[in-house]
């Protein structure tokens, strides 16, 4: 081995290794063999190998003669000793990096179906209050529908992807079906004994309500100056072809067949007659609430049934839409309700419970009565805020009339009025 | 080179080797297995397991199912009900009359690739494919501005006193065809460009010095010669025009109803998963005599032109 090799050798810090590769070199270039053998010959590794070792074995004894004191003294210099505050130093260090693992490993995501707009708001406000009382727990709000969220419990068999939702009276009839909520615990949710009792009754012993939506009608004040303020009034003539409609797959659409019977004195659940009515005003149909909003805003249609939220969004955005608080039957409300979906992981229900109480606590429900969201409030108390007013019950005279629809009568038949639905103006 | 090639002889390659070469050779079926394993896990299991709840009545405890029975009874009263025929026959008139109208509108613009220069080739080319970097949705949404009451087609044809009141084109079988046409054109001109530009330009040369004009070369040699080109490109739109979901819902309105959107309700907001079912097996089947039709005929037409080359 050369001079220069040993050198390198000893102030290598990859120890032996390196002395490895440089008695090899050495001994490589020495032999000359290594140049001389066919490339990319398994023979040819072999042989280079062995020569590399002889070559060590060779040198290695009196190379280690010079390495050795210094390593010696090098372990001297490098050796730790133990004391108490290097052990409670390293512990501190330990805890510190794996404090982001226990942290996560403590906390837990709830995961709920919302709107997927401006509505998740004072959901998302709610779930940071539950974030804040339950450290390392946190809330992702999903858009989605809830009849989207039933198909896809539905599809995985019931192992839910969601731990909750927002959820409209008629599709807790739908989940009920499916047999895929866990009853709420009222008990569990100190705020419910504020709630107006007249709402109760639309969670159907599943879900909490939390707010509600009416449905009235939205027109054009650009083209009708005195919109009906009746169901009944919509067959007067004066709105045959300029009227829109939903599809009865909506809970609007359903909602809206159900009155118009009520209107017209027949079970709420006669949907065949409502839908012949309906045809003789021959309505243009929208397949969803917002595609509905959209068709009044392009002018396509000069009126129609819709939510009151969907109104206040539009006509907050400048546009010239009107609404009516319609009667017989009526001023017409739906609750959405705080549901559980089965299968969720142990220990959510708690969570559940608190995260619906902090939904009717007072800032909460003023935050979702105001614009933009112009939710109506159930909770007694809250007053309604003065721009939801054209929306929402204000007065004590429309309080008291507000009502409900008989959902659990005719919920169940959307399929069956879906289909009906499409043999009348579809086909 | 001779001395490695002797060595390979005598050193007999490894069995990770072996699966290597065999998978690399492009014989059989090995080089498809990865994607035939992904399909089976993600398409044809769970599309086997949908089909099946359109054989069976079924019960449903927290959300699973607990109880299954065999029954046609989902599929004789789709077979036997009006309104599935008329669904499904207006989802085949709509797609062959989109496959038809692009095939139209298309050609030309392949035709025009195959004919120009380099930058009017270009210009094709980012033509073609710049709208499919946008989402469906929005290129359908655009529609709605444009045919909406209040849209730019109305508002122009308002302006210039052509029409004195707003045409309805939204919601309407015409809303839903337009934006079928202008969504999957691309799919039709990128695979006639494909196939026409593979051919030799001299057989184009040889028959105008032969005296053809410029129909009879296109009759005769480049109409023939892209026969695979309007095969593959009719079978794409076709598929995914009878498929889709997406235009008929925003430019349909509530009245329109096609095959996809009908299993759409079933499956999500009815939650009749066994009509689902039917109605999906009924779509698949339908489309397969389709592209079993288109197959052979491009392959009739092909064989025809072979037959010519011969």
């Amino acid at each position: 081995m050369t001079q220069a090799a040993k050198s390198r050798a000893r102030i290598s810090p990859k120890g032996e290794v390196s002395k490895l590769v440089a008695a090899g070199s050495a001994g490589a270039t020495k032999t000359g063999k290594a140049a001389r053998l066919p490339s990319g010959s398994r023979n040819s590794f072999k042989a280079c190998r062995k020569n590399v070792i002889n070559a060590q074995g060779a040198e290695s004894r009196a190379t280690a003669r010079q390495v050795l004191p210094a390593n010696e003294k090098s372990l001297e210099e490098n050796t730790v000793h133990l004391t108490r505050r290097t052990v409670l130093g390293g512990l501190a260090t330990a805890t510190t990096l794996a404090s982001p693992s226990i942290l996560r490993a403590q906390g837990r995501e709830l995961v709920m179906v919302g709107y997927g707009n401006e509505s998740d708001a004072p959901l998302i406000a709610a779930g940071e209050e539950l974030g804040r009382r339950n450290p390392g727990i946190s809330l992702r709000v999903i858009g989605g529908l809830s009849a989207e969220a039933l198909a896809q419990i539905k599809a995985a068999r019931g192992d839910s992807p969601y731990d909750l939702a927002v959820m409209g009276s008629p599709a807790i009839i739908n989940a009920l079906a499916e047999d895929v909520l866990i009853p709420l615990d009222f008990s569990k949710i100190p705020n419910s004994g504020n709630v107006d009792p007249r709402f109760m009754p639309y969670g159907y012993n599943v879900g909490q309500p939390i707010w509600f939506e009416g449905i009235g009608i939205a027109y054009d004040t650009s083209k009708i100056a005195n919109p009906a303020t009746t169901w009944a009034g919509l067959w007067s003539g004066e709105y045959n072809g300029r009227i829109g409609m939903c599809r009865p797959q909506s809970n609007l659409g359903l909602g809206v067949l159900a009155a118009t019977c009520e209107a017209f004195g027949m079970p709420q659940d006669d949907m065949a007659f409502a839908l012949n009515k309906w045809q003789e005003l021959d309505p243009l149909v929208g397949r969803s609430p917002p595609l509905l909003q959209q068709m009044i805003e392009r002018g396509e249609v000069d009126l129609a049934p819709l939510w009151h939220v969907n109104t206040a969004l539009a006509a907050g955005a400048g546009l010239p839409i009107g609404y009516v608080k319609v009667t017989e039957p009526g001023p017409l409300m739906l609750p959405t309700n705080i549901v559980h979906f089965v299968n969720t992981a142990e220990g959510t229900a708690d969570l559940v419970h608190e995260f619906a109480d902090i939904l009717l606590t007072e800032g909460i429900q003023k935050m979702a009565g105001s614009a933009p969201i112009y939710f109506g409030t159930v909770v007694k108390g809250v007053p309604v805020a003065p721009e939801a007013a054209p929306y929402v019950p204000s007065t004590m005279a429309e309080l008291d009339s507000t009502t409900s629809l008989d959902w659990p009568i005719f919920a169940p038949l959307r399929g069956e009025t879906v289909e009906t639905f499409d043999r009348i103006f579809a086909a | 080179m001779a001395e490695a090639a002797i060595h390979r002889r005598i050193t007999p390659p490894g069995f990770g080797e072996q699966v290597a070469d065999a998978l690399l050779s492009g014989r059989g079926i090995w080089p498809a297995v990865p994607a035939i394993v992904v399909l089976t896990v993600v398409a044809v299991i769970p599309f086997a397991i949908l089909l099946s709840l359109g054989f069976s009545d079924f019960e449903i405890s927290r959300g699973a199912i607990v109880s299954q029975t065999f029954s046609l009874a989902h599929l004789t009263n789709a077979l036997t009900d009006p309104l599935y025929w008329i669904t499904f026959q207006r989802s085949m008139n709509l797609a062959l009359s989109t496959t038809a109208l692009c095939l139209l509108l298309g050609y030309p613009v392949a035709y025009l690739f195959l004919t120009g220069g380099r930058w009017t080739k270009r210009l094709i080319l980012v033509l073609t494919i710049a709208p499919l970097l946008t989402s469906g949705i929005v290129r359908t949404y655009a529609w709605l501005v444009i045919l909406g009451g209040r849209g730019v087609l109305n508002s122009a044809l308002l302006q210039t006193g052509l029409i004195d009141q707003a045409l309805r084109i939204m919601n309407t079988h015409w809303a839903v065809l337009i934006g079928m046409v202008q969504i999957h054109l691309p799919v039709m001109i990128l695979p006639l460009i494909a196939v026409m530009s593979r051919h030799d330009s001299r057989l184009v040369e040889a028959s105008e010095n032969l005296g053809a004009s410029r129909i009879g070369t296109l009759r005769t040699v480049i109409l023939p010669l892209s026969v695979p080109g309007i095969g593959t490109g009719s079978a794409l739109v076709f598929t995914l025009t009878y498929t889709t979901f997406v235009v008929p819902q925003i430019l349909g309105g509530g009245n329109y109803l096609n095959a996809a959107t009908m299993i759409y309700e079933q499956v999500v907001f009815s939650l009749e998963w066994s009509k689902g079912s039917v109605s999906s097996l009924i779509l698949m089947v339908t489309c397969l005599i389709v592209l079993v039709a288109i197959a052979l005929l491009t392959n009739h037409f092909t064989k025809w032109t072979k037959g010519h080359d011969a």
